[in-house]
C-alpha cells in the first residue's frame, strides 16, 4: 500500500485488491479517502460494503469490470470512478458511464474523472482527466499540441483534455468521448432542464 | 407493479405457460445486465415507485439474482421474486443468506407451485428443498388452467413447510395464436371454475390462508352467493378488471403483459417516467378492449363492463376469438 497526500484527501493505492477484501471498519472516519482498487469483487458482499461507504470515500476502479463497478457504486450513493490512462480503451460503455454521471436525475454519487472535470471546469482553464488527483496540465504539456499542430489542436474538447489522449491510435474515439463529457459539463453548468 | 424479466430462459415446461413465445424468442445471452438494472431502478425510483417483481423465464437462472435483489432492496425497493423454486443448492444458500440479511417485508419469494403430478421426482425434490430452506419468505402462486383444479395441494404445502399463508390465484392467460392450456371462454367452463374456487374457500379459511385473485377473472362467471363468499374471505383480493403490470425485458422492451407483448412493445428508453409509460399502455389496452371486446360477444353490452367493474376477462381470449372469426 502506498499513500500520497492531496490538500483535501488521502489517496490510497490498493491497486491489486478488491473492495470486499478490505477491512474498512478501522479506517479513520474523519479522513476522506480516494482509493484505487481493482474492483468491487463479489457483488453480493460488496453491495453491503458500499452501503456503508456513502460520503466517506471515492472508489476508483481499474479492473475489467470497472465501468459496471463504478456505476453500481455511484447508484448506491458512493463517489466512484475509473482510472483513465492515456491508452485506455475509450469505448461506448465509457460514454454511457459519463452520461450516467451527468444526466441521471435521481441522487447518486459522482463518477470520476467526470465529477472533477465538472467541478474544476472554467472556459479559461486547461484541464485533463488527471484533475481527479488534483493535477492540472502544465503549459509545456498542452502548448506543444497547438504549436505542431496535431489533431488535438482542433478538437472541440481540447480544453478539458489538453492532449491527454494524443497517443490514441483512433482520435475519433477520444474526440467523441471528451466532446460528450464537455456537453455534459455544459449541461450541468446550465442547470439542465 | 412493474415486472422486470431477468432472463428468458426457464427450467420448466408448464402446459399453461403464457411467457412461452417470449422465451422461444429469447437469446441464451439475453439476461439482464447490471447497467440495465441500474437504469430501471433509477427510472422507477425517479417516478416514486419502490415495488418491483423480478421474474423470467426463471429468474434464479440469472447468476447475479441474489446480488441484484440485494441491490434493489438496498436502494429501497420491496422485491418480489416469482420463481419455480427449482435451482441449484448454491443458489438456495445465497437466497437464504439474503433473506437473513433483510427485514421480513423487504423480500417475498413467490413460488409458482404446480400440482406435484405435473412435476417429475427430481423437480419436486428441488421445490421441496426450496420450501424447507426458505420457508419464512415464501408465498405460493398458482395458475388455474383447467376445470377440475385441485387447490388442496397448496394448503398442504403451506402447512407442511410453514410458508407464508397467502396464495396468488391466477387464471391462465391465452396467448394469441398459441395453444397454451387455459380455461376456454365458455360460460359453463368459467362457471365451473368459479364454483371450484369458491368451494375451496372453507379449506383455505380453516388453515388461515388468504387468497387473492390476479387479473382475467370474468365477474359474470360468479354467482352473487359466490361473490359474497369471496368478499368475506378477502374483499381486497377480488379482481375482475384488467390491471396488468408492466413487463420490462432484459433489453428494456416493455409491454403491458405477456399476452399483449406482440401487439404492444415499446422501449423503456422512450419514456421519461413510469407514470407516463403506464398511462400510455393503459390507453392502448383500453383501445384494444374497444376494438376486440371481452371474452364473450355480449361483453360489449354488459352493465358490469360499462360500470368498469369488470374488463370482460383476459383480452387474449377476445383477440383469439376475433382472429378465428377473421380466418378464412
Amino acid at each position: 500500500m502506498t499513500q500520497s497526500n492531496h490538500p483535501a484527501i488521502v489517496i490510497t493505492d490498493y491497486r491489486d485488491r478488491i473492495l470486499t477484501d478490505l477491512s474498512l471498519e478501522s479506517s479513520q472516519s474523519d479522513t476522506y479517502l480516494l482509493m484505487l482498487l481493482k474492483g468491487i469483487g463479489d457483488y453480493n458482499k460488496g453491495i453491503e460494503t458500499l452501503t456503508q461507504l456513502a460520503g466517506r470515500c471515492t472508489l476508483i476502479f481499474h479492473g475489467s469490470k470497472c465501468h459496471t463497478d463504478a456505476m453500481i457504486a455511484a447508484s448506491l450513493g458512493v463517489n466512484s470512478g475509473i482510472e483513465l490512462m492515456p491508452d485506455s480503451q475509450l469505448d461506448e460503455s465509457l460514454s454511457e458511464l459519463a452520461a450516467y454521471h451527468f444526466y441521471t436525475r435521481v441522487p447518486h454519487g459522482g463518477i470520476e474523472p467526470f465529477y472533477s472535470l465538472q467541478q474544476a471546469y472554467s472556459p479559461s482553464r486547461r484541464l485533463s482527466p488527471q484533475v481527479m488527483y488534483g493535477r492540472f496540465p502544465t503549459p509545456e504539456e498542452w502548448q506543444q499540441h497547438l504549436i505542431k499542430p496535431d489533431p488535438c489542436a482542433v478538437c472541440p474538447a481540447f480544453r478539458i483534455c489538453s492532449g491527454y489522449f494524443s497517443k490514441q491510435s483512433d482520435k475519433e474515439d477520444c474526440r467523441r468521448l471528451m466532446t460528450d463529457v464537455l456537453e455534459g459539463i455544459e449541461y450541468s453548468k446550465g442547470g439542465g432542464d | 407493479m412493474p415486472n422486470l424479466l431477468l432472463t428468458g430462459k426457464c427450467v420448466r415446461n408448464c402446459p399453461y405457460c403464457f411467457a412461452e413465445k417470449h422465451m422461444d424468442q429469447a437469446s441464451p445471452r439475453d439476461i439482464l445486465s447490471w447497467e440495465n438494472l441500474i437504469y430501471v431502478s433509477d427510472f422507477l425510483l425517479g417516478s416514486g415507485k419502490n415495488n418491483i417483481s423480478l421474474l423470467g423465464g426463471e429468474p434464479l437462472l440469472h447468476p447475479d439474482l441474489p446480488a441484484m435483489a440485494r441491490y434493489m432492496v438496498r436502494r429501497g425497493f420491496h422485491v418480489n421474486i416469482f420463481t419455480s423454486g427449482i435451482c441449484a443448492p448454491s443458489m438456495r444458500e445465497k437466497l437464504r443468506e439474503l433473506a437473513d440479511a433483510l427485514t421480513p417485508d423487504a423480500l417475498n419469494l413467490v413460488v409458482n407451485y404446480n400440482h406435484p403430478s405435473l412435476s417429475g421426482n427430481s423437480e419436486q425434490e428441488a421445490i421441496e428443498a426450496f420450501f424447507s430452506e426458505l420457508r419464512n419468505v415464501i408465498s405460493l402462486s398458482c395458475n388455474v388452467y383447467k376445470t377440475g383444479f385441485d387447490y388442496s395441494y397448496l394448503a398442504d404445502a403451506i402447512c407442511k413447510y410453514g410458508l407464508r399463508h397467502t396464495v396468488r390465484i391466477g387464471l391462465s392467460h391465452p396467448l394469441p395464436t398459441r395453444n397454451n392450456a387455459c380455461i376456454a371462454p365458455d360460460r359453463l367452463e368459467m362457471a365451473k371454475m368459479a364454483q371450484e374456487l369458491t368451494d375451496a374457500l372453507p379449506m383455505f379459511d380453516s388453515n388461515g390462508i388468504t387468497i387473492s385473485m390476479d387479473c382475467g377473472f370474468p365477474l359474470c362467471s360468479f354467482t352473487d352467493e359466490q361473490l359474497g363468499k369471496l368478499y368475506r374471505h378477502n374483499a381486497a383480493g377480488m379482481r375482475f378488471r384488467c390491471a396488468s403490470a408492466v413487463d420490462i425485458t432484459p433489453d428494456l422492451r416493455i409491454a403491458n403483459c405477456f399476452p399483449l407483448a406482440e401487439i404492444q412493445s415499446f422501449s423503456l428508453l422512450d419514456f421519461d417516467d413510469y407514470n407516463s409509460l403506464k398511462d400510455g399502455l393503459t390507453e392502448l389496452t383500453e383501445n384494444l378492449f374497444n376494438l376486440y371486446g371481452g371474452i364473450y360477444p355480449e361483453c360489449n353490452e354488459c352493465i358490469f363492463r360499462l360500470k368498469d367493474l369488470c374488463s370482460g376477462g383476459c383480452l387474449g381470449h377476445a383477440i383469439n376469438r376475433n382472429l378465428k372469426t377473421a380466418a378464412p
